[in-house]
């Protein structure tokens, strides 16, 4: 039963995926390293600068405090950085925002393993960070 | 912590009266204790121990869900609201062919307060206990709200409880996929109405109207049934 639920529950993934395409051509390498670039701060744990990536019209909705607040005890609990495993980004449009690229980036550490899901406008200003 | 009444109202909604509704069943007719456990294993076996799980695995392990998750709202909504359907109506008619013994209209009942009555003990019951010990202001309102849900959400589970053991009895397949498709509209809607930022009431009266759909279907059953009687 366990057999049959993964294959139908991946069938429909498989739908759905085909269904959700780009929406619209962007760098995918360029967004990766663009990142990495705010994970390296996180890593840094330089908050004021992680801060000031955000757009300016999304920078006031955070503090750097508040990101600290966040980040600094799934940091703690992780470990040291090792290395980063993967990575994949897919382009939106977003009711909100307007064209947003999300990237997906998994990355090693000592006792655990983060997946930092990090949004992007189209010029690569920082539009949101998720890290679980 | 929600305000005190909020919270035992709530707690009463999605605790005591899941129990309490098994109790009057079982009062009524002692063979309906069987189904309503049935139906409590089944929510849990097909929801805790397998959709939910893979989910989870599938968010962890791959990035391209992660992001169809993130960057695809309305396709994602589709694939919760369908996947929650084939487990949960799937799971109903296994348990209802293979396992379950008595086929009655309470019986249907009683299957679809212990499948309603475990997801709300599950979702809500156990969280909103958690809440006495929290430090958390949160609306004594929305918790409320989130009760009521629950006892909607029961009574539609008995109806499609009710709609599946007859497909079951039947051996006919048209009221299992009637109740996936009812199933897959009424969490789609309700999440698409909560990812367009709708006020929660709006998304609550609609699970209401819903409800009260089913309580129409429920009530025709039950006049067909007594039709049937020698």
């Amino acid at each position: 039963m366990k057999k049959a639920a993964a294959v139908t529950l991946a069938a429909l993934l498989l739908i759905c995926s085909a269904c959700a395409g780009n929406a619209f051509e962007f760098d995918k390498e360029e967004a990766v390293s663009a990142a990495k670039e705010v994970a390296e701060l996180v890593h840094a744990q330089d908050y004021e600068a992680l801060h000031g990536l955000f757009r300016e019209d999304v920078r006031p909705l955070i503090t750097a405090e508040a990101l600290q607040a966040a980040v600094q005890p799934i940091l703690d609990q992780a470990g040291a950085f090792q290395e980063y495993e993967k990575a994949d980004a897919a382009s939106y449009k977003d009711k909100q925002y307007g064209d947003l690229i999300t990237v997906a980036l998994k990355a090693k550490y000592e006792n655990a393993a983060l997946t930092y899901t990090i949004s992007f406008d189209r010029d690569y200003a920082l539009m949101g960070l998720y890290i679980q | 912590m929600p305000p005190l009444p909020a919270l035992l109202i709530t707690l009463f909604l999605t605790v005591v009266l899941p129990v309490l509704a098994a109790v009057v069943l079982a009062r009524r007719d002692r063979g309906c204790l069987s189904p309503f456990l049935l139906g409590a294993a089944t929510f849990g076996v097909a929801q805790y121990l397998l959709r939910m799980p893979l989910l989870r695995l599938l968010l962890q392990e791959s990035l391209g869900f992660l992001l169809f998750s993130r960057t695809q709202p309305v396709w994602y909504a589709l694939f919760l609201a369908l996947t929650a359907a084939l487990f949960e109506e799937g799971g109903r008619y296994l348990v209802m062919r293979c396992i379950m013994k008595r086929r009655g209209f309470l019986d249907g009942v009683a299957f679809g307060v212990g499948h309603g009555g475990m997801e709300s003990i599950l979702l809500i019951g156990l969280p909103a206990l958690s809440l006495l010990a929290s430090p958390q202001e949160i609306s004594g309102a929305m918790v409320l709200l989130s009760g009521a849900e629950r006892v909607f959400t029961m009574v539609i589970h008995v109806a499609f409880s009710v709609m599946v053991l007859r497909a079951a009895r039947r051996r006919r397949i048209g009221g299992l996929l009637l109740a996936f498709a009812l199933h897959t509209a009424l969490n789609f809607i309700a999440l698409l109405m909560q990812n367009q930022g709708l006020p929660i009431y709006l998304t609550e009266l609609f699970i209401l109207g819903f409800m009260f759909f089913m309580v129409g279907y429920l009530l025709y059953v039950k006049s067909k049934v007594e039709e049937d009687l020698p």
